[in-house]
């Protein structure tokens, strides 16, 4: 008898393959393994949970209906990581969140976790207190590139604008950052 | 707002600087650049800062991640609210004596039997498993594709006999195919512990069938 399928070793594209064809358990598997970065990318990208939990839950949905598509098996992360950023672009257009993102970003500064307490006043503190103060459109490019690592062409086909566009926003980010944090210390 | 170099370098320039130096990429512009910022003090700093931003940035990927897996309740929450239905594929008939009778198997029932039938072996897990062909007409030519993972030290050739009779008999039992080829590859080895690592293509073993 073949051991039951490893949930802590079991590789990503065995357990893509499986999952394309029709294993359940296996499609768990994986995303029990891969949900938390799903999720810790859409509340940056989305600035907040409540948003960043739909995300995940649409998702997963389509995930699971279209992982037969998988083109590299061993890739799979990467595939439902751009599964995620798709689908956490679309519900901000369809929200046209580009205006609400601020105001859910300041809702958000005002309700700080006790995690987040934690990390005030160090480096990283002042890092996530200068992402809350971005314009929307740099922070989501920020985002995509540093913390999602997609493409500059990646971005540009997902916010439908140029890779200029994309080079532009993201410098505009990193000055302010750089400039943030070199004030900090 | 930093001050501007004589050589207007951008902030843009020294990133894709700092990603070639984490690339280790050498290229003439690369150097001529590396030679600028030795002797520039406003793009040297700029580096400095990038490289920082680098390191907090990484920092915050770290702590975010590890909130998200501290308690995984919200998981729970969404997995609860979404049904994962079973993708149940094309119709395949099955014979009948009655003419009134329309007989069928689901392929996903069909897989799923030569998935369950496979995980009996003690060498093999099977990852993939496709039907190719015209289903959905009885006696129409089905090529089956599997790609399987093999136990590390195990017997390939044996497994694959092993795996291809198995495969055989059950897509007897639960259907009625005309199977006319099965393909086997074996793309990974598993440890006993049931881990499946250092990907390495094998010699794909295809048999044909009557």
């Amino acid at each position: 008898m073949a051991p039951p399928l490893d949930a802590q070793t079991a590789s990503d594209s065995l357990l893509c393959d499986r999952a394309g064809s029709g294993d359940n358990t296996a499609f768990q598997i994986l995303i029990q393994r891969y949900a938390p970065l799903m999720r810790a990318y859409a509340i940056r990208l989305l600035g907040g949970t409540s948003d960043a939990d739909d995300v995940i839950q649409e998702t997963l949905i389509k995930a699971w209906k279209k992982i037969d598509t998988v083109q590299e098996p061993s890739k799979v992360k990467s595939w439902l990581m751009t599964l995620t950023n798709r689908t956490a672009i679309d519900h901000i257009r369809s929200r046209k969140v580009t205006s609400e993102l601020d105001e859910v970003l300041e809702s958000a500064d005002n309700s700080i976790s006790p995690e987040q307490n934690a990390i005030q006043g160090s480096q990283l503190g002042a890092l996530n207190e200068l992402l809350r103060r971005l314009p929307a459109e740099q922070s989501q490019v920020w985002t995509m590139r540093e913390v999602g690592g997609f493409s500059y062409k990646e971005i540009a086909q997902t916010l439908q604008i140029s890779e200029a566009s994309v080079r532009g926003r993201l410098a505009r980010a990193r000055g302010t950052l750089i400039d943030g944090m070199d004030a900090w210390k | 707002m930093m001050a501007e170099c004589e050589q207007s370098t951008t902030l843009d320039e020294l990133s894709d600087w700092l990603l070639d130096e984490e690339n280790q990429v050498e290229t003439s512009e690369h150097t001529a650049l590396s030679a600028h910022i030795d002797r520039c003090p406003i793009c040297s700093q700029r580096v400095s800062s990038l490289r920082q931003l680098t390191r907090v940035t990484s920092d915050l990927k770290e702590h975010d991640l590890a909130e998200q897996t501290q308690d995984t309740g919200w998981l729970d929450t969404i997995l609860s609210n979404i049904v994962f239905e079973t993708r149940s594929g094309r119709s395949i008939p099955l014979a009948s004596d009655f003419e009134q009778d329309s007989l069928s198997v689901t392929e996903g029932a069909v897989i799923a039997a030569v998935r369950s039938a496979a995980d009996t072996l003690d060498d093999v897990l099977i990852g993939k498993c496709r039907l190719h062909g015209d289903l959905e007409t009885l006696g129409a030519p089905v090529t089956v594709e599997v790609t399987a993972s093999l136990r590390s030290g195990g017997d390939r050739v044996q497994s694959t006999i092993r795996l291809r009779e198995l495969i055989v008999a059950e897509l007897a039992r639960v259907s009625e195919m005309n199977v006319e080829k099965i393909s086997i590859e074996f793309n990974e080895f598993f440890e006993s512990t049931g881990s499946s690592e250092d990907p390495a293509k094998l010699s794909p073993a295809e048999s044909g069938v009557s």
